[in-house]
């Protein structure tokens, strides 16, 4: 079977999760704050009697952040043993590729955060790899 | 069961009998040759033989084979018991253990390692250590009554009757040995009455052949001497003897007294007791449901309250009080169940005192014997394993640096030996562990001394230090007062972190000391980790959550009763100056717009320290249970976790400690 992905938007762009990456899609709720907590952590969730860290993926791919709108999503995706929640701007679509490539290399080798570039007729779409994007 | 079910059924044996086998060296080095406790041994030796076997684990069984020779050896009476022995016996024990490491890291122990051990036990057993003729043969060590077992031996005597001590030996080809024993007794118990047997009937009956060598009787009856022996001497047996046991009824008070105190040592612990094993992952599952339970009754109780008001007289609303008000019942009994059958004695932490012990005051050429008290005090096990590495530091420097040598304590007119006095107690919702020795104590001068000399407090700081203040230092990091560093302890390193360690247990320690008469250290812990009352406060839009353990007191102050010390907000309580934290800032929230006249104060403690933290508003308290935020989180200063509130909401539990750290002591 044809892997599958979620895209999500972030501003214009859109980008893709691996679909069995992804544990729930869940609206926007109020979020705990934590002080003193790395940058792009916005706080805790009580996700049905379980805690889990949402991060904003605005700041993990250096955007500002911009206002909750009613689209706003939270993206809970699996973490090393739990479960972590993304902010995204929305989600818009379940996805596959006929193609994907290695992503781009840059000046400091290869772009960890993404995990490929996915073909879909002219359309190109960013792969994140959701592990790299969380690293210290 | 698959292979690993096997695997951990055997290690948990395994851990039990080694346990056990360290105890019974120890009593075996304290009391000589006592039948109960090489029986014991034999028995330990025995039942890790058979598994280990099954087991396939070869080496084990080999070792804990030869072990059992010699105990077998012991118990017959050929061989005694000797210093060279015990510090075999606990080599071997050591060579068990390391196996043991082996078999849980999965690295098996390659069997050169355990051939010297293997080597020197064989030739125990051959007597090369002591000529066998030499042995006093032991026939004549007398019986052990009970209470009630000599109450009947008088009224028997008094009636005119004989009393027996019959012990018969099996010849060593006899197969069925606990059947056959079951026979002698039907028999004499048609002529008289066995008054006391050992081992005991019910026990014969499960024992194996190899450990069941001879047994022994008294019997009253008024049969004579030489028809008893006929009457139990078959050719089952390779010897039978029958002496008549004279007692004087008059010394019967006191000696009584002295065969309560042997029979109390081994305990009958063969005791049917209906419990099960309980996998401790399966526990905390529970406890971990326990605790969503609380949280979700927290949320009806929430709920209901305010049905209650909005619909004041409604049927159905009352209801749901009802039922609410029996569930949250319901789940505090469960909490509480749930929490029982995690606690564990203390005494599993405490046996392994001993040995360390031991072993120190051998390498210093000490004299040290350690005292329990509470041995029976009841704690979450998760509360047991943590604190016993602080225990056994505190042990070690009370071994090291504490007790005297046996000379120089001579020298002070103390006895040689040195006492350390362990004790556990249940002190309101807290355990309380004290470590206390006889030793040399601590000079709070020299403390104040060494304090200002490593600069970690002025000079004018020590002068107003009280002594207890003084001797408290110790607790200060980077500070040690050992002449030298010792492989033992005193590296500089030690106080600090027991310390830290046990406040991370939101626990309390501290230290009283005497000079010349000893120290003691006082630990104060929560008796659980799982479930704990809290204390909910809200600063700005937030909810935090204080553990209730740490909160001291809850004060209204006037705002212009603060004070300032060297920039640093204080204010003076109950004759006490302490520093003061508005929580708003210590975590960047946004300033309050309005000034209040009043604010709201909860004092916490942690240690000996007391600081004052600013809040907007009480929420009341609450029980929590304690979740991590995970560790994308980061380093989040100053808090411990998370918890979910009863209106659903994530409540960040505060690091009391963490926070204290950041102001001065003052």
């Amino acid at each position: 079977m044809v892997e599958q992905y979620v895209g999500v938007r972030i501003g214009k762009e859109t980008y893709a999760i691996p679909i069995l990456e992804i544990h729930e899609i869940i609206r926007m709720q109020e979020i705990a704050h934590i002080p003193n907590s790395r940058r792009f952590v916005r706080g805790v969730i009580n996700l049905r009697g379980q805690i889990i860290a949402v991060v904003s993926l605005r700041e993990c791919l250096g955007m500002p952040d911009e206002e909750y709108t009613k689209a706003t999503r939270i993206v809970v995706v699996n973490d090393r043993d739990g479960v972590i929640g993304m902010i995204v701007d929305s989600v818009h679509q379940v996805l596959s590729f006929a193609d994907v490539q290695p992503p781009p290399e840059n000046k400091d080798g290869v772009d960890s955060v993404l995990g490929g570039i996915g073909h879909k007729g002219d359309m190109l779409v960013s792969i994140l790899n959701v592990e790299a994007l969380l690293k210290d | 069961m698959n292979v690993s079910d096997f695997m951990n059924a055997f290690l948990e044996e395994l851990d039990e009998q080694l346990l056990q086998m360290e105890q019974q060296i120890l009593e075996l080095e304290k009391n000589g040759n006592d039948d109960g406790t090489i029986q014991n041994l034999f028995r330990a030796a025995h039942t890790l033989k058979g598994s280990s076997a099954a087991m396939g684990f070869e080496e084990m069984k080999q070792l804990t084979h030869e072990m059992e020779q010699v105990m077998d050896e012991v118990r017959s009476h050929r061989l005694r018991v000797s210093p060279d022995m015990i510090r075999l016996l606990f080599q071997c024990f050591d060579g068990l253990k390391a196996l043991q490491e082996g078999l849980i890291s999965g690295e098996r122990q390659a069997p050169a390692d355990i051939m010297p051990l293997l080597d020197e036990l064989r030739q125990f057993v051959a007597g090369e250590n002591l000529p066998k003729e030499n042995l006093p043969v032991q026939e004549d060590e007398s019986v052990e009554f009970d209470a009630a077992a000599r109450q009947k031996a008088i009224e028997g005597l008094q009636k005119g009757l004989h009393l027996y001590d019959i012990h018969a030996k099996f010849s060593s080809i006899t197969v069925m040995r606990g059947a056959r024993a079951y026979v002698v007794t039907n028999s004499l118990q048609g002529v008289g009455e066995i008054i006391t047997i050992s081992p005991r009937l019910d026990e014969i009956e499960d024992m194996e052949d190899s450990a069941l060598s001879s047994f022994r009787m008294v019997l009253l009856t008024t049969l004579d001497e030489s028809a008893v022996h006929n009457l139990v001497f078959t050719s089952d047996f390779e010897s039978v003897s029958v002496h008549p046991i004279d007692m004087a009824l008059d010394d019967v008070p006191g000696s009584a007294e002295q065969s309560d105190a042997s029979m109390a040592r081994f305990p009958t612990k063969r005791k049917k007791s209906h419990s099960v094993r309980v996998d401790v992952e399966q526990l905390e599952t529970l406890m971990n449901l326990v605790g969503e339970l609380v949280i979700d009754q927290a949320r009806i109780a929430r709920i209901q309250r305010t049905f209650s008001m909005r619909y004041k007289g409604d049927e159905q609303v009352r209801t749901l009080s009802d039922i609410s008000a029996h569930v949250s019942h319901v789940v505090a009994q469960l909490q509480e169940n749930v929490m029982m059958a995690r606690m564990l004695p203390i005494e599993s932490l405490f046996d392994r005192f001993p040995r360390i012990v031991r072993d120190l005051s051998q390498t210093l050429a000490k004299d040290v014997e350690v005292v329990f008290e509470g041995r029976e005090t009841r704690l979450d096990r998760t509360v047991i394993e943590e604190i016993a590495d602080p225990l056994i530091h505190l042990i070690r420097n009370a071994v090291d640096h504490g007790i005297e040598s046996p000379d120089e304590r001579m020298v002070l007119n103390k006895p040689a030996k040195g006492i350390l006095h362990l004790s556990a107690a249940h002190e309101d919702n807290r355990v309380a562990i004290t470590v206390k020795d006889d030793g040399a104590g601590i000079s709070a001068s020299k403390m104040k001394e060494s304090a200002v000399d490593k600069g970690l407090i002025t000079p004018s700081e020590a002068e107003r230090m009280s002594d207890f203040e003084a001797v408290n230092l110790i607790f200060k990091p980077g500070f040690s007062t050992a002449k030298m560093v010792t492989d033992i302890s005193g590296r500089g390193v030690g106080m600090d972190i027991v310390r830290n360690h046990i406040e991370k247990l939101n626990g309390t320690i501290d230290v009283h000391a005497e000079l010349g008469k000893g120290t003691t250290f006082r630990i104060k812990l929560p008796l659980t980790l799982a479930i704990i009352p809290a204390l909910l406060v809200g600063v700005g839009d937030q909810t935090f959550v204080v553990p209730m353990n740490s909160v001291l007191e809850i004060v209204r102050i006037q705002s212009e009763a603060i004070q300032s010390v060297k920039g640093t907000p204080v204010i003076y309580l109950r004759e006490r100056v302490m520093p003061m934290i508005h929580l708003r800032d210590y975590f960047h929230l946004p300033v309050s717009a309005t000034t209040k006249k009043y604010l709201q104060v909860v004092i916490v403690g942690v240690a000996q320290k007391r600081v004052a933290l600013v809040v907007d508003e009480l929420h009341g308290n609450q029980e929590i249970v304690k979740k991590s935020l995970g560790e994308r989180v980061g380093d989040t200063h100053g808090v411990a976790g998370a918890t979910i509130l009863g209106d659903g909401h994530v409540g960040l539990i505060l690091d009391i400690t963490k926070i204290c750290s950041t102001v001065v002591s003052l």
